[in-house]
């Protein structure tokens, strides 16, 4: 069987661009965020006993955890197969890497051009955002996000062929078991249908129908695993229950940083289109591809969604608007005089996006696996397993939280997953205390107060709360037991307890 | 060639007798004891009755008063409600015969019904409402069939059973208006009604919650409401309201009467009771119009149709294994009945209202405040007393609490000591608890603390 030329491009691209994720993300054993340590538990949870970790003793020092764990079970399974983090990696990437064929077939259902659908999938593969969060993270995005952008493609493919439902179902389950984000694809359908009430656009009965299924799956989905949830924090379940002290979801967000995480050119060209199919132009497939960045839109501005997914979906989303506007441009030019010029000028659209896209996304892949931990950052973590007592619990940072879960095996105070604790603000301000107290008695309550025995000082800490050093150390209650990249302090709890003192 | 119809009712009462039993069996797995705090208030009256002659309170309490003329209480409590749940869906699915000629549509609604949260908490356990609601069925059969002398006295049980069943008995008469081919009835028994709850409630509705989250919370099971619609039953209804408002002016009643009961509801939960019913109509609306749609994918159809009828029954299954792991447990029991012997007469013992009728019911002794004060009283002074004292540190006004209302106990468990009442373990009165003299811990064991207070 012969693979047509374009198919073969496309697998080509597939392949390189997984091959070169895999090549940067394997330069490290560790993760970049702590996210991930708390999947990795999750996942080696799942593979010895089939069940994810819902009760844990060690997070908060005791809670309960409410997610989705559907990727982490395609995880576990493979690590059936190939124990460690090195399958995970590779599961990983190659999820994140499927981008590229999905941004390709959507380009090429809107723009029906093959040059500028590999360039657009190209440009898709290396925005800053999506490599950042994918190649050296255990994310559900991996699959959550490349999942969306097929959904759409199918979705576009399904007033023509009834047999899309044999891909679209499927992917509905993945979407809406991923990620509660799949609210976004809810919202971009029901703008979708609004958009074609109001421009004439016709709406299939069948897409109306899937429309229907998917959102009372998600409905469904979400209510089961998020019931416990909602019920305890009410509506601040949708904001994660994050406390206002680490919510900077929109600090120092502006026009740089936006154009810095999703490309210049994708930015400007795409939003150029978006605002042209709005007021001027009509097409059913671009309207679909406007409704989901409107959605995305609107969750990001009412904080429903990541930053990160949102920024990812702006990216892409504008990376396809920005393929009709290259069809769009050329289509015009043809029609002027410079109609000669038209290969330089594609040329010259490729070297640019080469240069201001796609080389300094794949620089990024290197600078992300640099950003990862070192060995003897987590050397202090690890330490901990061997020279604590089980039960005993650490403060440090909540970035540091599911590392000390991880590595050390012993109960943090807190991580960065809010959901399900009491007062959340609360536990953030005594940690940010028991840093910053002058002196040993106000530590030492707090300390009581989470019945923690040891504090963990890293440069993170340091950097967070702009410090050089703990105040109240040197002194007889606090020993220093680790001293390396990080310090551990040991409070002798027997000798120093705050009625002893 | 003709086929046969099979009817539904077999199927929908072994459906019932499964998952009625199914909440017992759960609940007998790791605890004995009658199912919810509130089962206890009905013990305590049965335990009146049988030591004294409360000729008002007979009158007040029918059930409770022949109950305690029989020896096997403690059956009957779990027995009478199991009993009710299958006669009331013979009753509601021979009503929803008389009512719609649609077949399906009826059958739909019976569906809806039978896996709502609120049936299964009211046949699964012993409440007010179980038997109000099975006269009340059977007021509305007799008037359907036209038997118009039975039905008043229906409705007239149902009122003394549960005097607050006064709004429910109205509006089923209105809602019947219609169908009524003699309407001799309506006045004679409005006025009845009318007239015995004016004497009843007059000044005794207040408002509870009022935020949207808290309104949802007290109106949706999924959410915590122990007497509430299931989620997905509301989602549903409200696209049945959608899809029926091409008809508006046939349904205008209805939506006023569900208005009219949601916002009511806020002051009188019983009614949540009848609006169950309503959305359980417009859910069955949905599911009629799904199912005679035709979908250009069929199996797309089949598993929105699949999803309604999954969500439906996790509500129920979540309601189940709720209602089944509901206290009282055997530690709680275990600490009253310790305390009985200790407690005298003019004894006061203070804890949350949620846990007074089971002081109450168990050790004998008098509690500060119950849960039918939190639920009737005006003002709620008590209970915001109660919080006060609960979150203070000030040993004055704890103790001069403690002896203007001859309080000698105070009664703690787990839950008040995990986020219902304190969340640390020196908050508020257990500081003072722990550290004052006034104090004496007389009993631990189990999660269960028994304070005394020696003045």
């Amino acid at each position: 069987m012969k693979l047509k030329s374009k198919t073969l491009i496309i697998w080509l691209l597939f392949i390189g661009y997984f091959g070169l994720r895999l090549l940067f993300s394997l330069q490290t054993e560790y993760f970049n965020n702590e996210y991930s340590y708390f999947a990795l538990r999750q996942i080696e949870n799942i593979a010895n006993t089939g069940r994810p970790i819902i009760h844990d003793e060690l997070s908060y020092g005791g809670r309960i955890f409410v997610f989705m764990p559907f990727y982490f079970y395609i995880l576990a399974m493979f690590t059936k197969i190939l124990p460690g983090t090195l399958i995970i990696k590779i599961i990983n990437n190659f999820f994140a890497s499927t981008i590229i064929i999905s941004v390709y077939l959507v380009c090429s259902k809107i723009t029906q051009n093959r040059k500028i659908s590999i360039l657009a999938s190209l440009v898709s593969s290396a925005i800053p955002i999506y490599i950042k969060e994918t190649l050296n993270n255990i994310s559900p995005y991996s699959v959550f996000f490349p999942a969306t952008i097929f959904f759409a493609y199918y979705f576009m493919n399904l007033r023509n062929n009834q047999k899309m439902l044999d891909y679209l179902i499927p992917l509905s389950l993945i979407i809406v078991l991923s990620s509660p984000a799949a609210f976004l694809l809810i919202l971009g359908f029901v703008i979708y249908l609004i958009f074609g009430n109001i421009e004439n656009i016709p709406i299939e009965r069948i897409e109306l129908e899937l429309v229907s299924f998917f959102t009372f799956f998600f409905l469904w989905a979400n209510f089961i695993i998020f019931k416990l949830a909602f019920q305890k924090h009410g509506f601040s379940v949708i904001w994660k229950n994050v406390p206002y002290l680490v919510d900077t979801y929109m600090n120092n967000l502006n026009f740089l940083t936006i154009a810095a995480s999703v490309g210049f050119l994708p930015l400007v060209f795409g939003t150029y289109t978006l605002y042209s199919y709005i007021v001027k132009k009509k097409s059913k497939n671009i309207s679909l591809i406007v409704s989901l960045f409107l959605a995305s839109f609107i969750v990001f501005w009412f904080r429903l969604i990541h930053l990160e997914l949102a920024l990812m979906f702006f990216g892409t989303l504008l990376v396809i608007l920005f393929s009709q506007f290259l069809k769009d441009f050329f289509a015009l030019l043809k029609k002027t005089k410079f109609s000669g010029y038209s290969s330089i000028l594609y040329a010259s659209v490729v070297v640019l996006l080469m240069v201001s896209q796609i080389i300094p996304g794949f620089m990024l892949m290197y600078n992300s696996v640099q950003e990862s931990p070192s060995k003897d950052y987590i050397a202090g973590f690890s330490w901990l397993r061997e020279n604590t007592p089980e039960d005993s619990t650490i403060v440090a940072l909540p970035e540091e939280g599911n590392l000390i879960t991880y590595f050390g095996n012993r109960k943090n105070v807190a991580d960065s997953d809010y959901l399900m604790i009491d007062n959340p603000e609360v536990v953030l301000k005594d940690i940010e205390l028991i840093f910053r107290q002058r002196f040993k008695v106000g530590a030492i309550q707090l300390l009581e107060k989470y019945n923690a025995e040891y504090i963990l000082f890293s440069e993170k800490t340091k950097k967070t709360y702009k410090l050089d050093h703990l105040m109240y150390v040197p002194d007889p209650c606090f020993e220093l037991v680790f001293d390396s990249y990080i310090q551990i302090y040991h409070w002798k709890k027997d000798e120093c307890g705050v009625r002893t003192l | 060639m003709k086929t046969k119809k099979i009817s539904l009712l077999p199927i929908l009462l072994i459906a019932v007798v499964l998952m009625l039993s199914l909440v017992h069996v759960l609940r007998f797995q790791d605890n004995k004891n009658l199912i919810g705090y509130d089962s206890y208030y009905h013990i305590d009256l049965v335990k009146q009755f049988k030591g004294s002659e409360n000729i008002t309170g007979r009158i007040s309490h029918p059930l409770e008063y022949l109950i305690s003329l029989t020896d096997n209480e403690l059956l009957l409590f779990r027995l009478l409600p199991f009993l009710a749940g299958i006669a009331n869906t013979i009753l509601i699915y021979l009503i929803l015969k008389d009512l719609f000629h649609e077949n399906i549509l009826k059958d739909f609604i019976m569906i809806f019904i039978i896996l709502s949260p609120m049936f299964i908490y009211m046949y699964g356990t012993f409440n007010e409402h179980f038997l109000s609601v099975f006269s009340m069925l059977l007021a509305v059969f007799f008037i359907l069939k036209e038997k118009y002398l039975l039905a008043p006295l229906c409705l007239l049980s149902a009122f003394a059973f549960n005097q607050r069943y006064f709004i429910i008995i109205i509006l089923t008469l209105l809602l019947l208006y219609e169908k009524l081919k003699s309407r001799n009835i309506v006045v004679p028994t409005l006025g009845l009604v009318l007239s015995g709850s004016l004497l009843v409630y007059i000044g005794s509705i207040s408002p509870q919650n009022l935020s949207l989250f808290d309104f949802m919370k007290d109106h949706i099971s999924d959410l915590g409401a122990g007497f509430g619609i299931g989620i997905f039953c509301l989602m549903t209804s409200i696209m049945g309201i959608v899809i029926s408002w091409k008809e508006k002016k046939k349904h205008s009643f209805n939506y006023i009467a569900i208005l009219f009961l949601m916002i009511f509801s806020v002051f009188e939960s019983s009614l949540i009771i009848v609006l169950d019913m309503f959305f359980a109509y417009y859910s069955g609306i949905v599911l009629l119009k799904l199912w005679n749609s035709k979908w250009k994918s069929n199996t797309l159809k089949s598993y929105v149709i699949l999803l309604i009828l999954c969500g439906i029954l996790f509500s129920s299954g979540s309601m189940i294994s709720r209602i089944a792991k509901e206290g009282p447990y055997d530690s709680e029991i275990l600490s009253l009945n310790w305390l009985k012997p200790k407690v005298s007469e003019n004894d006061v013992v203070f804890s949350e209202y949620e846990y007074g009728h089971l002081i109450k019911a168990i050790s004998g002794a008098e509690t500060y405040t119950d849960n039918i004060y939190f639920r009737f009283s005006k003002d709620k002074q008590k209970i915001n007393i109660s919080n006060t004292i609960f979150q203070s540190r000030d040993l004055e006004t704890i103790t001069r609490f403690m002896d203007r209302n001859k309080i000698r106990y105070i009664w703690i468990n787990d839950k008040m000591k995990q986020g219902r009442v304190w969340t640390t373990p020196d908050e508020g009165m257990l500081l003072i608890l722990q550290n004052s003299i006034h104090f004496k811990k007389r009993y631990s064991h189990l999660g269960i603390e028994i304070w005394e207070y020696i003045g």
